[in-house]
C-alpha cells in the first residue's frame, strides 16, 4: 500500500466530514503534488484546518477518503505521520518547557541525530532554544512551532496559519525556508485567512468557502487578472474631472470617482495605456496598490 | 532507542518537580500521624471514642479500635484519609493525562508525530501509574521507618501490603478516570464520573457490614478488593491484588479502544 515513486503528496477524493453543525467540508476534491506549494486560503471556519487535522488523522472522514504520498490517512496514519510534520493553527506549547526541551517533547518519535540542523535553524530564525516557552514572545513561541514543523526531514509539511504573529522579516525567513523544502521535494500546505500572507509562499491556491474548494488557481494567474485600486491627485484640482474622463475610457479601469481631490479607480491587466493617458496631466501623486488577489479569485 | 516510552519519560519529566513535592508530602503526611501513635497507645480510654458509636458508623470510619495498631493505622490512615488524598493525585493525573492535553490544545501536536493513538495512550497510562507508585513507595518508606519508633508492632509485609493494595486501588482509580476523560475528551467528566463513583462505593463499601442487601454488591466497589481482606492483619491477599490488577488493565484496554475510535477537539 502506496509508499514513494510518483505517487501524489495529497490526494483527496469525495472527501466529506460533518459535525451536524455548520462547520466541516463539503465533498473536497484536492490533488497536490511533491514539490508543491499549496495554500488554502478561506474565511475563519470555511474548513482549512478540518481538511489538514483530517490529513493527520486527528479526525476521521465521513465521507470520501485521503490519502499522503499514498498512504490512507485512517488506516496507515502512522505511516502517514512519519512523513509529515505538522503546525497547528493554535498553537500551545507547556510554559515550563525550555525551547529544546518542547522541540524534544513533539519530536522524540521522529528518530535522533538531527541537532545540528535544528540549531541551525533556529539561529537562522534568531531564537533561542534555552529560554523557556513561558518566556516567549508570541512571535517567538511561533518560532519554535516552525523549528518543530520545519527541521524534522518531512515529504509533507502541514502548516495551520504559520506566519500568524511573525514580523516580516521573520516571514520572509520562513518563505526562504519553505521554498527550499520544496526544492528539496517536499509537498507544502499550508493556510490564511489573508491572501496577502501566502502569495508570497504558494505557487497554487485554493480557497475555500463554507467548506468547500470554491476555487483553486496558480498565484500567477490570479495576479494577472487580480484588480488594483489606484489614485491620482492632479496639480490643478480643475483637471479632476478631465482626468477621470480620460481614464474612464481605457480597458481595464473601472470604478472612476472623482471627490476630494482625487480620481480614485480600479485597474487590472496591462497597464501601460493608463499610464500614458495620465501623462498628458500634471499630477503630484499617482498611487497602485498592492492587487488585492482575494477579489480575483471572483474575477 | 530513544523514542521508546518518549511520552512516558516526557510526562514524567514535565511533572517531576510536582511529583516530588506529592512525595514529600504524603511521606510527611504517614510519618506525622505515625509519630503521635506512641501518644494515643498510652490513653486506652480514646478506645472508647470509636467503641461508643454504632457498628454502621465505625464501618464507615474503618474499625472499632483507635489504640490497637492496626485499629489505629486503619482509622486514621488507611481507611479512607490517605487513600482520598492518593486519589486526588491520581484521578487529577488521570483526568488531565490526555483530555488534559487536548483541552489545553497541546494534543495535535504531541500526536502529529508518528506514534498511534493506542501507544500514546498506553505511555500516557504508564506514567500516571509510576506518578501513583511513586507516592505509594513514599508512603510505604515513611510508614516502615516510623515502625520501630512508633510501636506500631505490625510485620512490616502487613505494612508493605497494606500501602501497595491501596496503591492498586488508586491506580485503578486512576486509570479509570483516564479512560473516561479520554472517551469524552473533557478532563472534568473524567473526575466527576471517577470521584463519584469511589465516593459512593465507599459508602455502599462501609454500610455493606450492616445493611445487608448491600453485602451482595460489595464486590463492585473496588474497595472492597483493598479492604476486605484486612491486609494490616492478613497480609498480602493474591486474589485481591488480582482483581485490582485485572480492572486497571481493563479499563486501559477500555479507555485505548474509546479513544482510537474519537474525534479529537482542535
Amino acid at each position: 500500500m502506496g509508499g514513494p515513486g510518483t505517487v501524489a503528496a495529497i490526494q483527496a477524493r469525495s472527501l466529506w466530514k460533518s459535525y451536524g453543525t455548520s462547520r466541516g467540508i463539503t465533498d473536497i476534491d484536492l490533488d497536490v503534488a511533491r514539490g508543491e506549494i499549496l495554500a488554502l486560503v478561506g474565511a475563519n471556519g470555511a474548513g482549512k484546518t478540518t481538511f489538514m487535522r483530517v490529513l493527520l488523522d486527528f479526525i476521521r472522514p465521513t465521507v470520501g477518503a485521503v490519502t499522503v504520498l499514498g498512504f490512507d490517512s485512517v488506516r496507515d496514519s502512522v505511516e502517514v505521520r512519519r512523513r509529515a510534520t505538522y503546525l497547528p493553527g493554535e498553537l500551545v506549547i507547556p510554559r515550563q518547557l525550555t525551547g529544546l526541551q518542547a522541540y524534544d517533547r513533539f519530536t522524540f518519535a521522529r528518530g535522533e541525530g538531527r541537532m545540528a540542523r535544528v540549531h541551525a535553524l533556529a539561529e537562522r530564525l534568531d531564537l533561542d532554544l534555552s529560554r523557556r516557552v513561558g518566556d516567549l514572545s508570541k512571535g517567538n513561541k511561533q518560532k519554535l512551532g516552525l523549528l518543530i514543523s520545519l527541521a524534522p526531514p518531512a515529504d509533507l509539511l502541514v502548516l495551520d496559519e504559520p506566519t500568524s504573529g511573525l514580523d516580516p522579516l521573520v516571514q520572509r525567513i520562513f518563505a526562504e525556508i519553505v521554498e527550499e523544502r520544496a526544492e528539496e521535494g517536499a509537498a507544502v500546505l499550508l493556510s490564511s485567512h489573508v491572501m496577502s500572507e501566502v502569495e508570497q509562499v504558494a505557487r497554487r491556491v485554493a480557497l475555500l468557502r463554507d467548506g468547500r474548494v470554491a476555487v483553486v488557481d496558480d498565484v500567477d494567474a490570479i495576479r494577472a487578472r487580480s484588480r488594483r485600486r489606484g489614485r491620482i491627485r492632479p496639480r490643478n484640482p480643475e483637471d479632476l474631472p478631465a482626468i477621470a474622463q480620460a481614464i474612464a475610457a481605457v480597458p481595464g479601469v473601472a470604478d472612476v470617482v472623482a471627490d476630494g481631490g482625487v480620481v480614485a479607480f480600479a485597474c487590472s491587466g496591462d497597464m501601460d495605456a493608463l499610464v500614458k493617458r495620465v501623462a498628458d496631466f500634471a499630477v503630484t501623486a499617482f498611487d497602485i496598490a498592492h492587487a488585492d488577489l482575494e477579489d480575483a479569485f471572483f474575477a | 532507542m530513544k523514542s521508546a516510552l518518549g511520552v512516558t519519560a516526557s510526562d514524567l519529566r514535565l511533572r517531576r518537580t510536582s511529583l516530588l513535592m506529592w512525595a514529600a508530602s504524603v511521606a510527611g503526611l504517614v510519618a506525622g500521624i505515625a509519630a503521635i501513635y506512641p501518644t494515643v497507645r498510652a490513653n486506652p480510654s480514646l478506645d472508647k471514642v470509636y467503641g461508643d458509636m454504632s457498628p454502621t458508623l465505625q464501618a464507615l470510619l474503618g474499625g472499632s479500635s483507635l489504640t490497637s495498631p492496626s485499629g489505629y493505622l486503619r482509622t486514621q490512615l488507611f481507611a479512607f484519609f490517605l487513600p482520598a488524598v492518593l486519589l486526588v493525585f491520581a484521578i487529577g493525573r488521570g483526568a488531565s493525562s490526555v483530555a488534559g492535553e487536548e483541552e489545553d490544545r497541546t494534543l495535535d501536536l504531541l500526536l502529529s508525530q508518528p506514534v498511534a493513538r493506542g501507544r500514546l495512550y498506553i505511555e500516557k497510562a504508564f506514567a500516571v501509574v509510576i506518578g501513583v507508585s511513586v507516592l505509594t513507595l513514599a508512603c510505604t518508606a515513611a510508614i516502615v521507618a516510623l515502625r520501630d519508633p512508633s510501636h506500631l508492632a505490625l510485620p512490616y509485609g502487613n505494612l508493605v501490603a497494606t500501602c501497595m493494595q491501596m496503591g492498586l486501588l488508586c491506580t485503578a482509580l486512576g486509570l479509570g478516570a483516564q479512560a473516561i476523560a479520554a472517551a469524552t475528551g473533557h478532563r472534568s467528566v473524567g473526575i466527576a464520573a471517577t470521584a463519584g463513583y469511589t465516593f459512593v462505593s465507599y459508602v455502599v463499601y462501609g454500610l455493606s457490614a450492616t445493611v445487608h442487601p448491600l453485602y451482595d454488591v460489595r464486590p463492585l466497589t473496588l474497595w472492597r478488593w483493598y479492604l476486605a481482606g484486612d491486609p494490616l492483619t492478613g497480609g498480602f491477599d493474591g486474589k485481591e491484588v488480582g482483581v485490582l490488577v485485572a480492572v486497571s488493565l481493563v479499563t486501559v484496554a477500555a479507555g485505548v479502544a474509546a479513544f482510537h475510535r474519537r474525534d479529537l477537539h482542535a
